[in-house]
């Protein structure tokens, strides 16, 4: 799976879980959403952990910088996990 | 250029006055400062301080491996200085402590070195080792020795609170391969690099040896301008409004009414702000002169709508590091544990855990157990509330509901009341807050 095709997935997530509606683009950062907090991540990250059944190791996601950034470690991940 | 030029002399000259002003007022007036931090006056030390600016420029400037070694030396130097500065413990405790100091940093470069690139759970060793160290000296610090006792000063090492943060926070960016495995001197370094070894703020090492291989040019008048409003935070308003907040005028031995409870409550806070981040202001600055990022600590936290957000605005990097190595995964495992659609049941309990944690690591005593349970409660519920308010309101009137400007108002209100209360229990000891109950009629 590349970039794109891991943040539509992403997308879905993000429309159930925020109250404002929210375009993903790699250059998204936390900083740009207000809704976006620590708490916030928390559902996010448990969220995509069980879409794509993959697991984070800590500090890992809190390490991206953006949504691009984070949909490459997810990419790792899968990759990771198919080796 | 040349209007860039005019503007720097100008600032400095600005500044050049700033200080001699502040200098005469502080010599010559009778509200000479009670400093927490210092034992003698602080201006002594301002040629030592100078001398190491220039030299560690230096040495950082160089970029090669001797420059970054003498830049390591350079520090522990500063570091075995502030620490005689600061901590009044007989001779032998202190050279003990900084003896112990070393050794805790050699060995966690050791287990760095070792572990931290392996796969798997390995790699956590070095994570956790400086926390457990932390944990083990504050149990040892509890025990019935008397802070008098030599043991007892001994065990007393004020710095670990902040060193072991920075420490394992280094050792989980390297196992995450978020900068690459360190060599001695750069490790050494960023542990006593001294200017953030009182309080903080427990910047990133990522940032820190970015700042290394590429230091930031900051123009010098802007650092100096950062370092006087911090001066002016730190020594002059911090200690105006200390002299309204609980031993200023609440325990001194009159009767008061409730009232004086909430001058004094808010009063310390505002006094802990204008310390706390007055002192991070002068650390910001020294360091930008080196050339050396420092994450900001503080960003207007009057304005929180709630106790979560409080946190996200005051002591921004104590925050930040309990999220990514409690928070985060504590309320992974717990969700995983409550099973699916229990996330917020999660997040809730976390929540309160993290809370503590802050609670009793600034102190293992009832009082900031009390704090951190209230700090912890407050968000927990707020948590809960938003929950509710969304199920119940629906989104667009939860929306309509967050947006509201009169709500927002009230709510700003209440968190700094709670937050100044809450501060009550930060600032003093069970007894004294026993004795509230005589002193308030």
């Amino acid at each position: 799976m590349n970039q794109s095709q891991i943040i539509e997935k992403m997308q879905t997530i993000f429309d159930k879980l925020f109250l404002e509606p929210v375009v993903l683009t790699p250059e998204l950062s936390a900083k740009g959403v207000e809704e976006w907090d620590s708490l916030m991540q928390i559902s996010i990250v448990v969220a995509v952990e069980s879409l794509f059944n993959i697991r984070f190791k800590m500090g890992e996601v809190e390490a991206t910088q953006n949504v691009g950034q984070f949909a490459d470690l997810i990419a790792r991940c899968l990759a990771s996990k198919a080796s | 250029m040349r209007k860039d030029l005019v503007q720097n002399l100008v600032e400095l000259v600005a500044l050049l006055i700033g200080c001699l002003v502040g200098y005469l007022l502080y010599t010559r007036m009778s509200w000479r400062v009670v400093d927490t931090h210092f034992q003698n006056s602080p201006f002594h030390i301002v040629p030592l301080l100078l001398a190491y600016l220039v030299l560690a420029r230096m040495a950082i400037r160089s970029r090669t491996r001797l420059g970054m070694a003498s830049f390591a030396v350079l520090n522990l130097v500063g570091f075995l200085k502030l620490s005689t500065q600061l901590t009044g413990a007989p001779q032998i405790a202190m050279v003990t402590q900084q003896i112990l100091y070393i050794v805790i940093v050699c060995c966690h470069y050791f287990l760095v070195r070792r572990y931290a690139g392996s796969l798997g759970k390995i790699a956590l060793i070095p994570i956790i080792m400086p926390v457990i160290v932390l944990i083990v000296i504050k149990l040892l610090s509890l025990l019935t020795w008397p802070r008098t006792s030599l043991a007892g000063a001994i065990i007393n090492m004020t710095f670990m609170s902040y060193l072991a943060f920075r420490l394992s926070y280094l050792a989980l960016e390297v196992r995450n391969r978020i900068i690459p495995m360190p060599i001695f001197a750069e490790h050494f370094s960023y542990a006593f690099f001294f200017p953030i070894m009182p309080v903080g703020p427990i910047s990133r090492y990522s940032l820190f040896h970015r700042s290394l291989k590429n230091p930031q040019s900051v123009p010098l008048a802007t650092c100096a301008t950062r370092i006087l409003v911090g001066l002016t935070k730190y020594f002059f308003l911090s200690n105006i409004i200390n002299s309204v907040s609980f031993d200023g005028l609440l325990f001194d031995g009159h009767p008061h009414g409730i009232f004086d409870l909430f001058i004094s409550s808010i009063a310390y806070y505002l006094y802990l702000y204008l310390n706390f981040s007055g002192f991070c202001d002068i650390v910001i600055g020294l360091s930008g002169i080196l050339g050396i990022a420092i994450e900001e600590n503080f960003d207007r936290p009057f304005h929180a709508r709630c106790v979560k957000d409080f946190w996200n605005h005051w002591h921004i990097t104590l925050s930040t590091y309990l999220r990514d190595i409690l928070f985060a995964p504590l309320s992974k495992w717990l969700a995983g544990g409550l099973g699916p659609g229990q996330v917020q049941h999660a997040v809730g309990i976390t929540l309160f855990v993290v809370f503590l944690v802050i609670g009793m690591w600034h102190g293992l005593s009832m009082n900031f157990i009390l704090f951190g349970v209230m700090h912890g409660g407050a968000v927990a519920c707020n948590h809960y509330y938003n929950l509710m308010l969304k199920k119940y309101l629906g989104l667009e009137h939860y929306k309509a509901y967050m947006r509201n400007r009169i709500i927002q108002a009230v709510a700003t209100t209440l968190t700094f009341l709670y937050v100044s209360i809450s501060f009550l229990f930060f600032a003093n000891s069970m007894e004294k807050i026993m004795t509230l109950v005589e002193v308030i009629r």
